[in-house]
Order: structure tokens, then C-alpha cells, then sequence
């Protein structure tokens, strides 16, 4: 008995897996998707595809920060010169009152005289 | 007839590519046999070698944008499933030895089409090591050429003739020897 290289060819020759290997392969397809979806938009958050919305995103946020800023320093500012303005126009009163006070007073001494 | 399957083939790629699954399972469809048989005959494990294919096909399906041509398609799936096979072989120490007294009781001198002779040559070829059962499948089963199984397994053109050579003799010394006093010759 002799055994060939042809022998060792069947002895080698292709074999099927079960019937529904197709299928089983699709399954662990979609089986390994759902099971990779919540890492990828996890990872798409950080992705280059969303760089231009976050820029954005930021730039708007900086805007609103120094515009906030800006109206406070504005505000400030008003305030200030409200009641700058109101104290010159206390000390105007009372300055007039001190004169008027002066001016009383002098007519009297001058009557007394 | 060969271009018509070609063409199919490369049609159905150009499809998958762009997600249609019908067509990638045509493709699983065309190449199961290789790639389960690569798995089959190196681990000697149905459930293992399904297990290998899959994996096979489902790092296919992840990297189908690279795949240029059904040829190319071919050539990558063989050197995926037999680098994975390595792996999973050395990975598990996973090596079914099979001693010469685990080899079935010789039976009556038989034809060349004989079951027995076929199981008992499969047998032992699985209780070569790792490299040489590797060169052996890929002679046998895919019928490739030195040079091809070189270029696959990342070593020289006279490394493979003579592991080759080698498992030759040493399964024609394993067969010889369980099938008590009998020559048996490789020609």
C-alpha cells in the first residue's frame, strides 16, 4: 500500500462549516456594531468630524463672557458718574444754602450795628 | 467561466464595500470553504475552526475598504486565517499531539480513495508542529506553490522545500510506523 500526494490532497480536501455559516458571520457583524455604537459616539464627540461645531460652540461662549463683562464695566461706569453727578449737585445745595446762610447772617450783624 | 466568477466576485465586492451585506455574504459564501478548511486541518476542531473563521471574516468586513480586487480579497484572507491559526495555536499552546498509539488500528491495504487512509493521513498531519503543518495544509489543501507559501509565512523559498520535505518524510514515518511494517513511499 502507497499513500500519494494525491491521497494527501483528499485527505486536505475543503470543508464546509455547518449550513449557516454565512448567516452566523452577518449576525456577529451585527452582534459586535450594536455592541461598538455607544464607544463610537462616545469617540465621535472627540472626533475631528465635530472640531468645526465646537469652535464654534466656544467662540460663541467667549463672546457671551466678554459681552457679559463689557455690560458690567458699562454699568459700573454709569453708576459712577450718577453719583459723581449727584454728589457735585449735593455739594452745589449745600453751598448755596451756606451762602444763603452767610448772607442772613451778615444782614443781621449789619442791622445790629 | 472563470472571468464571469471573477466578475461576480468583484461586483459583489465593489458592493459590500459600500455596506450592501447580501453581497458581503455572497463573498463568505465563496470563501468558507477555504478559509475553514485552513482552520480545520490546523487545529483539528469544528467548533474552534468556526469560531477562527468567523473572526476571519468579521476582520474582513472591518477592514473591506483595503481590498482591491477578488485576487487580493483571496490572497488576504488565506494569510489572515493562517497567521491566526499560528496565533491561536500558540496562543493556546493548542497542539494535538497525537501519539502513534492514539492512531486508529491499521486496517486491510486500501485504495488511494480510502476514508481511512484519508483520516489517518489528516491525523497525522495534525501531529506535525506548528510551521510544518502550516506548509503542509497550504500545499495540500491550497495548493500553493513554494514560493507562494514563502511569501505567506514570511521565510525563505528553501526554508519551505525543505520543511516541506521534511514533514514529508516524518509523516510518511508516522504513517509507516502505525501501520505496523508496511512501507509505505510519497511519490
Amino acid at each position: 500500500m502507497q499513500f500519494s500526494e494525491d491521497d494527501l490532497r483528499r485527505a486536505l480536501r475543503h470543508k464546509m462549516p455547518a449550513p449557516g455559516f454565512a448567516q452566523r458571520v452577518l449576525a456577529r457583524i451585527d452582534q459586535e456594531q450594536s455592541k461598538a455604537k455607544p464607544v463610537q459616539a462616545r469617540r465621535a464627540v472627540f472626533s475631528f468630524r465635530f472640531w468645526p461645531m465646537k469652535i464654534a460652540a466656544l467662540a460663541a461662549m467667549v463672546l457671551v463672557a466678554v459681552g457679559i463683562l463689557q455690560y458690567d464695566r458699562y454699568e459700573t461706569h454709569v453708576k459712577q458718574e450718577n453719583a459723581k453727578k449727584q454728589a457735585v449737585l449735593a455739594l452745589h445745595i449745600t453751598s448755596a444754602r451756606l451762602s444763603q446762610a452767610l448772607h442772613r447772617a451778615l444782614v443781621k450783624s449789619e442791622r445790629s450795628q | 467561466m472563470e472571468a464571469h466568477q471573477e466578475g461576480r466576485l468583484e461586483a459583489a465586492l465593489e458592493k459590500a464595500v459600500q455596506g450592501d451585506q447580501t453581497a458581503f455574504a455572497e463573498i463568505v459564501q465563496e470563501h468558507q470553504g477555504m478559509v475553514f478548511s485552513i482552520a480545520y486541518h490546523f487545529l483539528q476542531n469544528r467548533s474552534l475552526a468556526e469560531e477562527l473563521a468567523q473572526e476571519v471574516f468579521l476582520h474582513l468586513y472591518q477592514n473591506l475598504g483595503s481590498i482591491q480586487s477578488p485576487a487580493h480579497l483571496k490572497y488576504w484572507l488565506r494569510r489572515v486565517a493562517v497567521h491566526r491559526c499560528i496565533d491561536q495555536g500558540r496562543r493556546q499552546k493548542f497542539r494535538q499531539e497525537v501519539a502513534l498509539e492514539d492512531v486508529p488500528e491499521p486496517a486491510m491495504a486500501s485504495s488511494s480513495a480510502d476514508p481511512i487512509l484519508s483520516e489517518r493521513l489528516q491525523k497525522t498531519v495534525a501531529s506535525l508542529p506548528e510551521k510544518q503543518r502550516m506548509i503542509v495544509v497550504l500545499r495540500y489543501q491550497e495548493e500553493l506553490g513554494p514560493g507562494e507559501i514563502a511569501e505567506l509565512l514570511k521565510m525563505p523559498v528553501n526554508t519551505v522545500k525543505s520543511t516541506l520535505n521534511r514533514s514529508l518524510a516524518e509523516l510518511r514515518k508516522k504513517l509507516a510506523r502505525s501501520f505496523g511494517e508496511m512501507k509505505y513511499a510519497i511519490f
